[in-house]
Parts: C-alpha cells; sequence; structure tokens
C-alpha cells in the first residue's frame, strides 16, 4: 500500500455523510404482499407455451392469446389499449460519448457494421450502446443487460422469424409504444414514446435493436451486417 | 438466516425476508445513490426505488450470485437518472467536528497518520478530479466497496475500475504536487 493509498484509507471516516434513512418501512409498503415474477423453470415454460401460440396465433386473435413475447432482453407486450402518449419524442438515447469511450465502459463487445460504415452519434445509457446514423433516421442500439419493453396494440404487426440463428422479432405498424426497463431493474413507466418500424435481434450474449424508416429486407440486411 | 436463505424466501414473497435485506444494506445504498446523485433526497428516493425494483427483479437473480453488486447496480441506475435531471452534484466534505464518528474504536493507524491540514488538502484534491476519478475513488477508499461492487456501480469491467484507479491517483499525486 502506498502512502496515498494509506492516507485515503485514512481520510474515509472524516467524509460528512447525510444521516442514513429508514427505508425498509417504506420499500415493504410499496411492494406489499405481491410475489417477484416467476422464477426461471415457469419462464422458460411460459415461453415455450408462448412459441407455440405464436405459431397457431390466428391474427384476429392474436392480442387476446398472446400476453408477452421475449427475445433477449426484450418484451413485447400485446395490450388491448396502449397508455396514452400523444407525442412523438426522440428517445433518451444517453449520453454522447465515442465508440472508443463506449468499448472501455461496457462489459461486451460493441458489434459495429462495415455497411453502415461509421455511425453520426454514439450515446452510452446503462450499458446500452446507440448509433445514431443520418440525422437519427435511423438508430442501432445493443446491450447485454439493459431491459426494455415494447408494447403493441392488436392492429400492430410483430413476425417472429429466425435470424442468424436465433430469435428475431419484426414490429411494424401505426401504434407502437417504447418504454424503457433500466438495467437489471424494473420498469420506467414514465419514459414512453411513440416509435416506427423495428427489428429485435440476438447475437449471442446481445440484444441489438434497430429502429427507423427502413423495410424489413432492409432492416434484415442492416441487421446481418452487425459483427 | 443466511442471505442466500433470505433471497430464497424474498422470491417466493416474503415480504419480510426481504425487509430485512433492505435493512442489512439500505445504508451502503443509499450512500452509493448520495455518491452518483449528489444530493440526499435524491438518494433517498434512489435507494428506496432501487429496493422495490430489485425485489420485482429478484425472479431473475441468480441464485449463488453475490446480492450485494446486483443491488447497487440497480439503484446507481436510480441515482444515475435523478443526477441527470438535476445536473447537481454536493462536493465531498469533512465532518465539521473534524472527529471521527462517536462510538467508532481506536482510529486505525492510517488515520491516525492525517492532520487536519493534510485532510483538507486530500478532499480539495479529491473533489478537483474529473467526476469519474472521484467516483472510483469514493467508491473504494470512502464506500470501501470491492472491485466487483465498484465495477458494478461505475457499470464497467474489474478490469476498467483498476485501470482507472490508477488514473485517479496518478492524477490525485499531480494535484498534490507529489511523485509516484
Amino acid at each position: 500500500m502506498t502512502n496515498l493509498d494509506a492516507e485515503l484509507h485514512g481520510l474515509a471516516p472524516f467524509i460528512e455523510l447525510p444521516p442514513e434513512p429508514e427505508l425498509a418501512p417504506a420499500v415493504r409498503a410499496r411492494i406489499g404482499a405481491r410475489r417477484p415474477r416467476p422464477g426461471r423453470l415457469v419462464l422458460a415454460l411460459a415461453l415455450v407455451l408462448l412459441a407455440v401460440a405464436v405459431t397457431f396465433a390466428v391474427p384476429p386473435a392474436r392480442s387476446a392469446i398472446l400476453r408477452w413475447l421475449g427475445i433477449g432482453n426484450a418484451r413485447v407486450e400485446f395490450v388491448d389499449r396502449l397508455p396514452d402518449v400523444r407525442t412523438r419524442r426522440p428517445l433518451d438515447l444517453g449520453v454522447h460519448t465515442s465508440l472508443a469511450t463506449a468499448r472501455k465502459s461496457v462489459r461486451y463487445h460493441i458489434l459495429t457494421s462495415k455497411l453502415l460504415g461509421k455511425p453520426k452519434d454514439v450515446r452510452l445509457r446503462f450499458d446500452q450502446v446507440a448509433f445514431v446514423y443520418g440525422d437519427h433516421k435511423l438508430v442501432v442500439l445493443q446491450s447485454e443487460g439493459t431491459f426494455f419493453t415494447k408494447e403493441v396494440d392488436p392492429r400492430t404487426n410483430v413476425d417472429r422469424f429466425r435470424l442468424n440463428g436465433a430469435d428475431a422479432v419484426w414490429i411494424s405498424g401505426p401504434r407502437h409504444i417504447f418504454g424503457y426497463v433500466a438495467g437489471p431493474g424494473g420498469d420506467h413507466a414514465s419514459e414512453l414514446y411513440l416509435v416506427g418500424n423495428a427489428l429485435i435481434w440476438q447475437r449471442g450474449p446481445l440484444t441489438l435493436r434497430l429502429e427507423g424508416k427502413v423495410s424489413r429486407a432492409e432492416a434484415v440486411r442492416i441487421a446481418r451486417s452487425f459483427r | 438466516m443466511t442471505e442466500a436463505e433470505l433471497i430464497a424466501r424474498a422470491k417466493r414473497g416474503d415480504a419480510a425476508a426481504y425487509e430485512e435485506l433492505v435493512r442489512t444494506y439500505q445504508g451502503i445504498a443509499f450512500r452509493t445513490a448520495w455518491l452518483v446523485a449528489g444530493n440526499a433526497a435524491d438518494a433517498e428516493e434512489a435507494a428506496q426505488d432501487g429496493f422495490v425494483k430489485a425485489y420485482r427483479a429478484l425472479w431473475r437473480f441468480r441464485d449463488g450470485a453475490p446480492f450485494k453488486p446486483w443491488l447497487l447496480r440497480i439503484v446507481t441506475n436510480e441515482a444515475h437518472n435523478r443526477r441527470r435531471t438535476a445536473g447537481r452534484r454536493e462536493a465531498l466534505a469533512l465532518r465539521a467536528s473534524g472527529d471521527v464518528v462517536s462510538g467508532d474504536a481506536a482510529p486505525s493507524p492510517e488515520t491516525a497518520l492525517l492532520g487536519s491540514e493534510r485532510r483538507e488538502e486530500l478532499l480539495a484534491a479529491v473533489n478537483r478530479l474529473e467526476e469519474h476519478h472521484r467516483r472510483a475513488i469514493a467508491c473504494r477508499y470512502f464506500l470501501d466497496l470491492s472491485e466487483e461492487e465498484t465495477a458494478a456501480v461505475l457499470g464497467c469491467r474489474r478490469g476498467t475500475v483498476k485501470s482507472r484507479l490508477a488514473r485517479a491517483l496518478e492524477r490525485l499525486r499531480a494535484e498534490l504536487g507529489e511523485e509516484a
């Protein structure tokens, strides 16, 4: 241990800290008697059942059958009525950064696309890296541990297919909402945005999402280029 | 009851077991949130919301994994959100009395070494560091977090924690006009 190490350790007891609040009663009141979501085994079983449901679902009855669909860290939730989001706002993609800094900040290998080349902007939010191309006309996001939701109503087209040997979902149609789930934690209900077409796919441990005014074929071509 | 047993019970919906986990970790969760959010009010909200979200996400917590870094990551995310909104930070300060907390055991040799002037000089230099360096120093030395826990708070790899700390100490030495 160097002198500076020792001095910093020695400084700790002198640091002024605010008094610690008692959090347990408030937390207990908020969680109530609700049980955390189902365990992994139940979840895996539910996913299998949902996959079967997707395969056999008749489009008009789809919203009545499906409750949600999991793709990596994404969760597509089928709802009868979308939350009241009237305005289309730009997504909060996080802080501006560079690819080099982003690489130092996340635990995973960041995928890039030779097809799209260098992004106009790189953003970082939790462990989610976003590449922005051409004045926000196309955004590609990737993360290992940032969970997010997509809420769709029965008029939205949701097509599940295989891409690079893994599950993928193409979402298109007039009504479709994006809502964040931060890091490994729970929902951020306040962050809801109306968005356009989107492709969600997996590559290794990563979940990637593409949003923009592109066709499904273009989106798939772009997705395949991310390595 | 062990921590693993408390977690297992909480996963089954035992709110009392989870309350015990909250009591165990509320101190470090609040202090970590305070470090990131920069003020006590936002830190309290962030810590409370973090505990609630961790409970809801408990079903996907891997059995046997360390709970503290997982929890701190969630709390830190909450604190980050509030910091972005508030956009302010309080500088770290010394206790007004200049004494260590009453009831503590005899001061460690490291603590006894530090005179009051040196404490002020050292903390002022820490406060002048860039935010990511200041935070790394505070996590490791002031909150006494492990490398894994610090990595969870900083949102980076353990290796990055090491290199960031090394750079932070280097800057600190430069601020203090000292040689390595």
